[in-house]
């Protein structure tokens, strides 16, 4: 799976690096000082992931909470996010990371204690905030390797005012269902229409098995989140979202809902010029975008706004609209 | 034309065969040329005398391999290419997106196994040139493939007496592989001859990629459908058909703020909306020499219902 393993010294005999390296294939292992030091130090292409990838273990410095930036999340709380992770398996044709970061290696930072001290700190002066995983990688799609979750049910069983969002497109579920669901740990899937999914959620879980993992944790007691976004307009639009919902509120019913956020696609400059490189066959490549309020490229107003209602419309029979919030919109 | 770059005679004595020889180090032939640059990376800088003569430009040329399980005499594809200068990596990379492994050319000649596997962090490889070939070309626009075949291990072990006695032989597997690669195909560039701007030549380029990949055609299938035009009047029309099969919600919307200019259209006044539709506003002009014109307009804003815009601008398409 791996092609080098880069191990920071001062974790090359911790617990966690061994789970690690026994639960996954590598060509070599090199010692490192410190990840920042080679991690992003050349400029690796982001379509070099198909072939190859690297993976770097170690300890994430620096802020390890950050505050989440405006319209980030639902409700009038404080959200932050923490960073255990680089990087993705998957290839999604929008993501922001191949812009955002100059490569596509992956990064574990094991240091988890260190980041739940600054979780613990943070809910000191904010208790009922909420904290979110999965910013710069998906949350669950490697946790059986990572193995960092139990860790964070203890810490939120401990925490019962905070809540934490595990965000992921994954149903990599096995190691969610060895543990007890906690009311303020929602579980997030992004969702889309069966063929935006299929034309640009490249290696990722296709719909069906998405709604069977949600149906899976919903039997199991989990609460959940939602994620529309990005939301990419596509022929038949109403009715292509219409059955996607239709199944999902076989499988989720309300009770079991914690949020719905509705977001359509934006890009900043850096992510669309790359996603035109990397993609320039793609229907995305070809879709009239312009620069928006905050200097995004998003479709025109009026546009999003349609998108945005025609979805909240189809959701609304089978969710309450308290529930329902709209992402990074004006 | 290819240019073949290689950086020494010895590996280019095969290539050069029957070739005219132009200039000291660089050869002519009726498929492809040679230029041979010289070793290191000041020397790879002659590609730029040459570059924009050629269609690509393909480097073949001998590396140290910095992995063990790398093949010695085995000829592999560089996917990116990396620079090690002043003991550290350089940012810019370039990358062809063929092959598995990555080049990292090195200013300095690898003696050492720290060096080596200082560079090993970055590449599987080693060279002197090919990173400047790559920029040149980069810079050039021009496509850029390097293939290295690996006669050492780089580090304590650099032989560089056995890979001069070898040069001939490496040289010969160097052109038969080059024989081996596919010759390039022409890209095939849409030309639709119709009578629009520059401007609408792209635009309806793009629209026709953007149909082909939604409706699983080519866009030379489709722009067969598209008959002889012969005014701009035409092709603006043929843009916003195209438009509306593409994306009808976009068709919708211009649809929509036509119905609100056309009042105005119809007494000689312009209402416009912000271009890129971000802003809930609009500019009217109209040029007043007549009574009847403000007449004209007061009646024409009376009819106007500001929240009918508003409706639009919150999606009501």
């Amino acid at each position: 799976m791996f092609r080098n393993v880069f191990i920071e010294h001062e974790f090359k005999n911790h617990h966690r690096t061994e789970f690690i390296l026994n639960k996954i294939k590598y060509q070599s292992i090199k010692e490192i000082d410190q990840i920042e030091n080679y991690w992003g130090r050349v400029k690796k292409p982001y379509l070099q992931k198909r072939e190859t990838l690297d993976l770097y273990i170690g300890a994430k410095r620096g802020q390890l909470v950050k505050e989440a930036p405006p319209a980030y999340g639902h409700g009038s709380e404080k959200h932050f996010y923490f960073i255990h992770a680089y990087n993705c398996i998957y290839e999604c044709e929008y993501c922001y990371l191949q812009g955002h970061f100059n490569t596509p290696d992956i990064v574990f930072f094991i240091n988890h204690e260190e980041i739940l001290q600054e979780m613990h700190k943070t809910t000191i002066e904010t208790p009922d905030c909420w904290f979110h995983a999965g910013e710069f990688s998906d949350s669950l799609a490697l946790s059986h390797i990572t193995n960092e979750l139990p860790l964070y049910f203890d810490f939120f069983k401990d925490h019962p005012e905070a809540k934490l969002e595990i965000r992921t497109k994954s149903v990599n579920i096995k190691p969610l269902l060895s543990l007890t669901p906690l009311k303020n740990i929602i579980v997030s899937f992004s969702l889309s229409s069966e063929f935006s999914a299929k034309n640009f959620d490249l290696k990722c879980p296709s719909i069906k098995h998405r709604l069977n993992a949600i149906s899976k944790l919903v039997a199991a007691g989990f609460m959940i989140g939602l994620h529309f976004d990005p939301i990419i307009y596509e022929d038949d639009f109403v009715n292509n979202y219409e059955a996607i919902i239709e199944r999902l509120k076989d499988v989720l019913p309300d009770q079991h809902l914690a949020y719905v956020s509705i977001g359509v696609v934006r890009f900043t400059k850096d992510v669309y010029a790359q996603m035109l490189s990397n993609y320039p066959d793609s229907v995305l490549s070809n879709e009239v975008f312009t620069k928006s309020f905050d200097g995004k490229m998003r479709y025109n107003h009026p546009m999003r706004k349609w998108i945005l209602n025609k979805v909240r419309e189809k959701l609304l029979p089978y969710y309450r609209s308290e529930k329902i919030y709209f992402c990074m919109e004006d | 034309m290819d240019l073949c770059v290689l950086a020494h005679r010895g590996e280019a004595q095969i290539f050069i065969k029957g070739l005219k020889n132009i200039s000291p180090n660089f050869y002519q032939g009726e498929d492809y040329a040679v230029l041979i640059c010289g070793e290191g990376v000041f020397e790879a800088s002659k590609l730029g005398a040459y570059v924009q003569d050629f269609d690509r430009v393909l480097n073949f040329g001998i590396a140290g391999a910095l992995e063990g399980a790398l093949e010695l005499e085995k000829i592999y594809p560089i996917r990116t290419h990396y620079l090690h200068e002043n003991d550290r990596p350089q940012f810019k990379s370039f990358t062809s997106l063929i092959g598995e492994l990555d080049c990292i050319t090195s200013f300095n000649r690898v003696f050492d196994d720290e060096f080596a596997n200082e560079l090993s962090m970055y590449a599987q490889i080693v060279d002197r040139e090919a990173w400047l070939m790559a920029k040149i070309c980069s810079d050039h626009n021009k496509e850029f493939q390097s293939y290295k075949l690996i006669s050492d291990y780089a580090g304590s072990l650099t032989q560089c007496f056995d890979i001069k006695d070898k040069a001939l032989d490496y040289s010969q597997a160097l052109f038969d592989f080059y024989h081996s690669i596919e010759s390039k195909s022409s890209e095939n560039k849409i030309d639709l001859e119709l009578p629009g701007s520059f401007t609408q030549q792209k635009r309806i380029e793009k629209l026709l990629k953007s149909l082909a990949s939604k409706q699983d055609k080519t866009v030379e299938e489709l722009a067969q459908d598209i008959p002889k035009l012969k005014t701009k009047t035409e092709v603006t029309e043929l843009i916003i058909e195209l438009e509306k099969k593409v994306n009808p919600l976009q068709a919708n919307i211009q649809k929509q703020i036509q119905k609100f200019q056309t009042p105005f259209t119809q007494i000689g006044a312009q209402l416009l909306f912000d271009p890129k539709l971000e802003k809930k506003k609009f500019k009217l002009q109209m040029e007043i020499n007549d009574p009847k014109n403000i007449e004209n307009l007061i009646e024409v804003l009376q009819k106007f219902k500001f929240s009918e815009l508003e409706k639009f601008w919150n999606g009501d398409v």
